[in-house]
């Protein structure tokens, strides 16, 4: 399992990219908020479908895949069981209610 | 007295025991008479394989769900390019799927599909909630590990379409076809005893 850390921005950070042929496994989320404030982070999956018979123009597409929100001085830590499917085809992008650069958002992934 | 029961293990046949290969391999071909005149060169004749090399490929697409889109492995234009460039070649090529939401209907040429139930109402259509699923193929019919679909491509031959189609109740879908391409050269034999026979689609169809 690979991870990678980004701290609470709201501006979307990447957490993983997704090789073509594969789809990413959130398999675990660690948010240590210390900040002084609640926070709310929002796990995003970002990409552009391919021209299918139904839509022959695509558009970026961004889909919320989990939404947290950690009290202030909180580590809040999601496992496996309370990520079962979640599953991402692009992108993987935290985004965060505001800047702090005390809060920081670790995620653990495998790809399928 | 001792004794104890073993149970019996099933053989397990994989993907690279039914391939065809130069001998000792499964390696006797013949196009049935039912090929076209445009495929003169292999129309009722045998073969033997003598030269084989496997090639990997895969293709992704991310669909809608409940949508489809229909993927041509020729040549031409808009194809993804699986076929041979000349005669006396022949690609044996294997299509399994990951695991998602989705599923494969083969057509031949495209817009034909390639088997339906006898009744004449009885045809996949991708519009129908009761005949979307005619003939469809899942991810678990054919898995990567072990994939069960086989199809045959000469040089020119009408376009194989795979229509990939999104099950209802999914925002999006990442549907991966994962092809094995095994690429055969052939020459020309007499009837041998044993052989593979590879039919025209036409005959697939009663």
């Amino acid at each position: 399992m690979a991870t990678k850390k980004v701290t609470a921005s709201t501006t979307a950070a990447t957490l993983v990219t997704t090789p073509k042929h594969k789809k990413t496994v959130i398999k675990s989320l660690q948010i240590d908020n210390q900040s002084a404030a609640l926070r709310v982070i929002r796990i995003q999956d970002i990409f552009t479908p391919d021209v299918s018979n139904g839509v022959a123009s695509p558009t970026e597409q961004t889909i919320e895949r989990v939404y947290v929100s950690i009290p202030a001085n909180t580590l809040r830590v999601l496992t496996k069981d309370e990520l079962e499917g979640v599953m991402c085809l692009g992108t993987v992008k935290a985004i965060a209610d505001a800047i702090a650069a005390t809060c920081a958002i670790t995620a653990g992934y495998d790809f399928e | 007295m001792f004794e104890q029961t073993v149970e019996a293990q099933p053989i397990t046949v994989n993907w690279k025991d039914r391939i065809h290969a130069p001998a000792p391999g499964r390696n006797n071909l013949h196009f049935s008479n039912a090929f076209p005149g445009t495929h003169k060169w292999a129309q009722g004749k045998f073969f033997k394989v003598v030269s084989g090399i496997v090639v990997d490929y895969a293709r992704s697409y991310t669909i809608p769900g409940s949508d489809y889109k229909d993927i041509d492995l020729s040549n031409g234009t808009s194809g993804i390019k699986l076929y041979p460039e000349n005669e006396g070649h022949v690609h044996e090529i294997l299509v399994s799927m990951k695991k998602g939401d989705y599923g494969i209907i083969p057509y031949i040429p495209s817009g034909k599909y390639l088997a339906t139930l006898p009744e004449s109402t009885m045809t996949p259509d991708p519009s129908d909630a009761t005949k979307k699923y005619i003939n469809f193929k899942k991810p678990e019919d054919s898995p990567v590990d072990n994939p069960t679909i086989r199809l045959w491509a000469i040089k020119d031959m009408q376009p194989w379409v795979l229509r990939i189609m999104t099950l209802e109740g999914t925002d999006y879908e990442k549907a991966t076809l994962e092809f094995k391409i095994n690429r055969l050269k052939l020459e020309e034999i007499k009837r041998p005893d044993v052989f593979t026979e590879i039919q025209w689609h036409e005959e697939l169809r009663w």
